[in-house]
């Protein structure tokens, strides 16, 4: 027993301690939950809110360790004390009755208040005792005549004739007599009881039996009515917004109903999703509404923390004309303007020529904004699919340098780039400098330098909207912060198509500014560098990137925090924020790769290496994080469609994939055209962005031509870190994918050589990507291409590959291959390539012949001139049963040269190398 | 050792497994005000973390 303990308690040892070892690992614990363990079952007493009673549900939610409880109001007629409502008979005061009784005497009673009924009882003052008629003093004679004594008569008397006789009066009447001049009682009459003597002359409000409220001007009420304090307001009360309100006969609200987000919760907080004019929004320290910069307002709330008000717009003057704004449900304000602001950047055909004439490749790609960049391209000679293009062979170290200093005769800068493994020379066009807001870091750096000089710092927006912190003048230290950009700001990010997005703090300072921007993969690649860092610099750049990882873990959880909230409230902006988490922890992984390789080739790092790097960071920096900004702040069409789950359609269009698959935004993509495999991206399934490819049977291999592979020919990619896009699809892309297709194109090396067939096999006329790479173990199919260089591979050539959509390389942008789909035939999608030459006379290349005579040769003298004789489709579309029929070839040239031919490549394009009697040349 | 001393093993093992379970919280963040928050520190973090890598890219040479 005592080992069984002793193991309970190493295991016990064993997991805390990696538990602790998981938190240290990441350093980012997540903060104890305060409301864990919280039971929110003790809701506050019913209490009194002015004359309104406020009671409390009794469950409530935590938040913050805090209980806060739903509750309701009723309001009281008579007012509260204590929590409940007051009664009429607290208030009212019942008047006294009196009458007059018939001896004249006035008789009164005090009614008293009923508090069921909430009224005054009716009481009867007693005449008991006083009903006796009262006689005059004169003797009343028994007949009607009158007898007088002394002076001339018999005596003094009078006599008064026989009264009437006295009527029996109701009780609530007294006996009213009338005598005439000589004292005699000529009439008695039955007189309603009524305290008339006791009237005051104040207004009475009264209510009858009815309910009904009347207000009398004195206080003498007809029978039936009965004295109140007041009248009820008989205007009804106005009912919040969203809000259901039930109402007293009077029209005073006695309770509210707010299921909608906009109603008043009452419960002494102005939570964002109250109305302004919920009474728990009004008053206070807190301002209703505060007044902004351009005469704008914005709406102010009382939160737990105090008063917070909405982001104030920016003022409409300082917005681009056409552009508009909008503020999100975070406080971030976007200014939304129309493409045709975005000024795109020219390509001189000067310099595309000089590109040729220099034997480069000219490039042109599309970017998120329709702009065309342009790049030359020396050595690294690529297959001519408009995806997965592989480089043909690595140039040497000589012609990458030979290319650097080519670009300067283009004044172009040049540049490196790593792709597929090879060192690749480039000539770019010249950069615009980006920024932004000053980080943080820094920001307390020039703080503490103004500091130490005794001033404060000031930060103002340039007319880039770059963030720019100077030292103040003040001798005081105080940060004095802009409230708006400059309205240049907002034109120069229009005008590079992108979004600016503005944040203010609670003082309206501009705490956050970015003009977002989706992140090019083409803008991927680094400046040429002579020598490695020391060992120092390299030490103090691991740690940076042990701290980076850690914060890209920090972030992606926080954001898939977020996701989890928008998830339980329903909104589509979880998908979002999920992506973005993932792209954070995609960027995580890249940098820990990035970390290995450091350490790795620590001992005898290159300067290739640092370059490789240098343009992994840059990526991060360029791509990942620009894109996750975007998917996090940004709106737009493709924002939309991620949280809509709409596809669009790219087209042929090569980049549009690109810029999706890293946001795993739903996209249809036809690389090759309409004949052609076809790529679908279907969105997020637990974490893996799932990529359809699907071939058409008339495009693959007939049934039977390779054992155990039959249409349909599809595979199903899940791709874990597509936030990185697709530099590599042998390592990107086919690893994740199953499916025959994948068979199809025999990227399952498992399988021995012997045993593949079709794509993957030595000896079927195809030199595919493996082969490429090592074209001596397979000259079967690579023979031609082993008797060249690099430089005299034509693209084409190389490109040949049944399956070309899975075969090495990047997805390229072809933009001359955008497909509206609004035809029916083939000649619908325009022909074209980038490349020179790739055997396709494109259409820059028709309107400038000596641009690429290798392409548009025989054309230009066949058609007298540009734009004729191109109608039929020239788009490169593998054709795997023409690829399984067609036999080697005599040697004959595309161009009717006589030359070595190295077969049929049935891309529909007749190109160098290809054999006369292909059924590409049969027609020309 | 006798199998009361590895049943009891199981169970801990069990129990923990089940309470390492329950404690993966759904969301820390309860309402609009906090996503608010929460939103506006990842986009200062982004940037500041974008500060960094050009930090490292520059270290690394040959930036302009």
């Amino acid at each position: 027993m005592r080992k069984a303990f002793f193991l309970l308690a190493v295991l016990f040892s064993v997991v805390i301690s990696t538990a602790v070892y998981a938190q240290n690992e990441t350093t980012i614990a997540p903060p104890p939950d305060p409301c864990a363990g919280v039971t929110c079952n003790s809701p506050p007493a019913t209490a009194c809110d002015g004359n309104s009673v406020k009671t409390y549900s009794s469950s409530g939610t935590c938040s913050a360790g805090t209980c806060t409880y739903p509750s309701s109001t009723a309001a009281c007629q008579y007012g509260c004390s204590g929590g409940v409502c007051k009664n009429f008979c607290d208030t009212a005061t019942c008047t006294p009755t009196s009458r007059i009784c018939p001896d004249g005497f006035s008789s009164s009673c005090q009614p008293t208040c009923d508090r069921t009924t909430q009224a005054c009882t009716s009481c009867e003052p007693s005449c008991e005792g006083h009903n006796a008629v009262p006689q005059p003093t004169v003797t009343q004679p028994v007949t009607n005549t009158t007898t007088s004594s002394g002076g001339g008569g018999s005596g003094g008397t009078t006599t008064c004739p026989t009264p009437p006789a006295v009527p029996a009066c109701s009780p609530d009447a007294y006996l009213e007599k009338k005598m005439d001049d000589k004292g005699c009682v000529v009439e008695y009459r039955c007189q309603p009881s009524q305290n008339q003597t006791n009237c005051m002359q104040i207004q009475t409000f009264a209510v009858d039996g009815s309910g009904r409220c009347s207000m009398f001007p004195n206080s003498c009420l007809p029978p039936g009515w009965t004295r109140v304090e007041r009248c009820p307001e008989l205007v009804q009360q106005q009912c919040p917004s969203g809000c259901e309100c039930k109402y007293d006969d009077n029209k005073n609200i006695i309770s509210t109903s707010c299921p909608t987000q906009k109603g008043c919760n009452y419960n002494g907080i102005c939570d964002r999703d109250e109305d302004s004019s919920c009474k728990d929004c009004i008053g206070g320290e807190c301002p209703v509404r505060q007044s902004c910069s351009g005469g704008s307002v914005s709406i102010c709330r009382k939160t737990e923390s105090g008063c917070a008000c909405d982001p104030c717009p920016i003022p409409t003057a300082d917005l681009p004309a056409g552009c508009t704004q909008e503020t999100d449900s975070t406080g971030f304000v976007r200014v939304n303007c129309q493409k045709s602001d975005v000024k795109c950047a020219t390509v001189p055909q000067e310099v595309r020529l000089k590109c040729v004439n220099n034997n480069g490749l000219p490039r042109f790609g599309r970017d998120s904004n329709g702009c065309d960049t342009f790049q030359c391209d020396f050595g690294g000679e690529r297959s001519n699919s408009p995806v997965f293009a592989t480089p043909v062979k690595c140039p040497s170290p000589e012609e990458v340098s030979s290319a650097l200093e080519k670009c300067k005769s283009l004044n172009m800068e040049g540049v490196i780039g790593f792709e597929g493994g090879c060192k690749i020379g480039k000539c770019i066009q010249q950069r615009q400098e980006e920024c932004g807001m000053v980080s943080g870091p820094e920001r307390v750096r020039i703080e503490n330098e103004c500091s130490a000089k005794g001033m404060g710092t000031m930060s103002n927006f340039d007319q880039s909207g770059c963030q720019r912190i100077t030292c103040s003048e003040r001798t005081e230290k105080q940060y004095q912060c802009p409230q708006d950009l400059p309205k240049e700001a907002y034109v120069t990010c229009s005008e590079k198509g992108g979004q600016l997005v503005v944040r203010r703090d609670q003082s309206g300072c501009v705490s956050f500014s970015e003009c977002l921007k989706r992140g090019e993969e083409s803008s991927s690649f680094v400046e040429n560098i002579d020598e490695v860092p020391d060992a120092g610099e390299l030490l103090s750049i691991a740690f940076k990137l042990e701290d980076l990882k850690l914060q890209f873990d920090k972030l992606s959880k926080k954001t898939d925090d977020i996701a989890n909230y928008y998830q339980s409230t329903g909104s589509s902006d979880e998908k979002r924020f999920r992506r973005v988490s993932d792209m954070f922890m995609a960027a995580k992984d890249k940098v820990d790769e990035i970390k290995n390789k450091l350490r790795d080739r620590s001992r005898d790092i290159s300067v290739d290496d640092i370059m490789e790097i240098k343009q992994d960071i840059k990526y991060i920096k360029d791509v990942v994080l620009k894109d996750i900004l975007y998917v996090m702040l940004g709106s737009g069409d493709d924002i939309d469609e991620i949280k809509n789950g709409t596809t669009t359609n790219c087209g042929t269009d090569g980049s549009c994939f690109d810029r999706a698959i890293r946001i795993c935004q739903p996209i249809k993509f036809l690389p090759e055209g309409r004949n052609g495999p076809s790529v679908e991206v279907t969105g997020l399934v637990d974490g893996a962005c799932i990529m359809r490819v699907t071939l058409p049977e008339s495009q693959g291999p007939p049934a039977g031509a390779i054992p155990g592979v039959n249409p349909p020919y599809e595979m199903t990619c899940k791709l874990q870190k597509y936030s990185l896009g697709v530099r590599n699809p042998d390592t990107d892309i086919i690893p994740y994918c199953e499916g025959n297709l994948k068979e199809l194109m025999k990227y399952d090396k498992s399988r021995p050589e012997g045993s593949r067939q079709g794509v993957g096999m030595c000896g079927d006329t195809i030199c595919d990507s493996n082969e490429q790479q090592n074209p001596s173990d397979c000259p079967q199919d690579c023979g031609p291409l082993l008797g060249k260089t690099p430089q005299q591979i034509t693209s084409t050539q190389i490109s040949a590959q049944p399956m070309q959509p899975a075969q090495g390389g990047n997805f390229r942008d072809r933009g001359e291959f955008q497909d509206d789909f609004g035809g029916e035939s083939q000649d619908d999608f325009s022909s074209g390539g980038q490349l020179c030459p790739d055997g396709i006379c494109d259409d820059f290349e028709q309107k400038n012949p000596n641009a690429c005579p290798q392409d548009c040769g025989n054309r230009i003298a066949g058609s007298g001139g540009s734009g004729g004789g191109f109608a039929q489709p020239q788009t490169v579309r593998p054709q795997f049963q023409q690829q399984f029929q067609q036999p080697q070839q005599q040697r004959v040239s595309g161009s009717g040269a006589s030359q070595a031919c190295s077969g049929c490549l049935n891309n529909g394009i007749c190109d160098q190398g290809e054999c006369s009697e292909c059924s590409d040349c049969l027609g020309r | 050792m006798n199998k009361k001393a590895i049943v009891l093993i199981m169970v801990v093992l069990a129990s923990m497994i089940f309470i390492s379970g329950c404690t993966q919280s759904q969301s820390n963040i309860k309402n609009s005000e906090e996503v608010s928050r929460a939103v506006t520190n990842v986009s200062t973090d982004v940037q500041d973390v974008t500060s960094t890598l050009s930090d490292i890219d520059k270290v690394l040479g040959g930036t302009k």
